[in-house]
């Protein structure tokens, strides 16, 4: 059942999206809870739904002045929004630091293995240390430094012309990558021995995090949250009429420079039909890649003596296909939903085209 | 004394008024009270009030599919409710029918 109101924005006629996206760049720029921000928001889009149905212009819904209304809007998030907007950045984090330390335990298991006179629950204690103190350093400056960035984005966003939803976003990606140099530098830089706490720790302190929040929280508030694969499709649904408009504009400018002759919207759309042929030719591309891709990685490290065991060569094997295999997968499934969308955009176009031509036009009806 | 300050002290009571008259939701509660004469009451005022309500337990919600598409939340009003909007109701009388005596002792 699609419950997130992500599914339904594109309802919302040009007026109504532009303050609707900055209302809810304010309300993720606030320490709130996704749950409460998803709730909120979608209940905000129900009401401009009905008000332009019924011809109302969105300023009186949401007054003239939009920044006081985001703060009226958000002024009963609390501390326990924040709170829970926490615990789920930590969940984020929780993750990362089950698959480093899962990652770094076995690479030293194996090692250890391989050292004589060493068993099993050698190998698992105390061999592998991690370096908590800079991980925990990085992460408090990772954090501070997304809040800052979200108080600038809310007191700029209303008074600053022409930013856009673009913008502001390519802000927050840029701000979230910085997080994370932030976090991988504090994590080479720090050596404080006395934080240093066995992967194994890490590993089992991460794992009772995870369960603890699935089962006091997580469990119960997984519906009506979108998935990333879907987030992705209705995101590229929005701008991408847009984009095709441009695209088709940039093209006809293109051909009369070129003494070409004005294009057509009909054969702008026969070429852009083509190249979804094209690229759906190419699927198979997308699963024999990375086989090829690691049949040649392995190739090039036994021809240069890499491997010192059959264990090896199979260790490789799996981690490579492991990666490549599902990062393939994906880039595909991003790729086809790009296609998707142009079908779609290039179907609406064509009934339109055929909606214009006079009745005599139209082929007879047999 | 701005007219915001008055509606402050008010609005609960106006919203548990128009919830006790039957099921409701956000959009339909503004129209009722723009149409009793609350004007420029704006949504973003409208949720703080529904959710102190709520996490005062004098309304309770359930989820529902809006015809546009999005979850929209129904309110009714609670036990606890009636009696809190009996209790305004005499307030209210008790406070306008003082106000009103001094503001008629000023005109005279």
């Amino acid at each position: 059942m699609k419950d997130s109101y992500i599914y339904y924005e594109d309802k919302l006629g040009e007026e109504y999206k532009a303050v609707f996206g900055q209302i809810e760049m304010y309300v993720m720029s606030r320490n709130v809870d996704e749950d409460a921000a998803e709730e909120r928001l979608g209940e905000l889009l129900d009401i401009f739904l009905i008000a332009q149905d019924a011809g109302k212009p969105v300023r009186e819904i949401t007054g003239n002045n939009l920044e006081s209304f985001c703060e009226t809007f958000c002024s009963d998030f609390g501390m326990k929004n924040g709170f829970l907007h926490i615990l789920q950045w930590m969940k984020s984090i929780a993750k990362v630091l089950v698959f480093i330390s899962a990652l770094d335990l076995f690479f030293a298991f194996l090692d250890a293995l391989e050292t004589e006179g060493t068993d099993f629950w050698n190998a698992m204690a105390g061999i592998t240390t991690f370096n908590i103190s800079g991980y925990l350093i990085g992460i408090a400056i990772a954090g501070l430094f997304t809040m800052a960035v979200n108080i600038v984005i809310r007191r700029k966003m209303f008074k600053v012309k022409k930013v856009s939803m673009k913008h502001l976003r390519a802000v927050s990606c840029v701000s979230a990558i910085l997080g994370f140099l932030i976090i991988y530098s504090m994590l080479s830089i720090s050596e404080t021995e006395l934080f240093h706490c066995p992967a194994w720790v890490l590993l089992a302190v991460s794992c009772v995090y995870l369960l603890l929040y699935h089962l006091f929280y997580g469990r119960y508030n997984k519906r009506g949250k979108i998935k990333f694969l879907d987030l992705i499709e209705q995101e590229t649904k929005k701008d991408f009429p847009a984009e095709m408009e441009k695209k088709f504009q940039k093209a006809r400018k293109k051909n009369l420079k070129k003494g070409k002759g004005d294009l057509t919207l009909e054969a702008f759309l026969d070429k852009e039909e083509a190249n979804c042929a094209k690229v759906e030719k190419q699927k198979i591309l997308f699963y024999v890649l990375p086989v090829i891709a690691v049949a040649a990685a392995f190739l090039f490290t036994l021809q240069n003596e890499g491997f010192d065991s059959g264990t090896d060569m199979a260790i490789f094997l799996i981690i490579m296909l492991a990666v490549e295999c599902p990062l393939m997968r994906g880039l595909w499934k991003l790729t086809s939903i790009g296609v998707k969308e142009r079908r779609s955009w290039i179907q609406s176009k064509r009934s339109e085209l055929l909606d214009k031509l006079p009745i005599a036009c139209l082929p007879e009806e047999k | 004394m701005e007219e915001s300050q008055l509606l402050r002290g008010i609005l609960e009571g106006c919203v548990l008024a128009v919830i006790a008259d039957g099921e409701t939701y956000g959009y339909e509660i503004l129209a009722k009270l723009e149409k009793s004469g609350f004007e420029a009451l704006l949504e973003g005022t409208l949720y703080p009030v529904l959710t102190r309500l709520e996490k005062k337990e004098l309304i309770s919600c359930r989820k529902g599919k809006s015809p546009y598409g999005p979850t929209r939340k129904y309110y009714s009003i609670t036990e606890k409710g009636t009696a809190a909007l009996h209790t305004f109701k005499i307030n209210y009388e008790k406070i306008t029918k003082a106000a009103d005596a001094v503001l008629k002792g000023e005109k005279e």
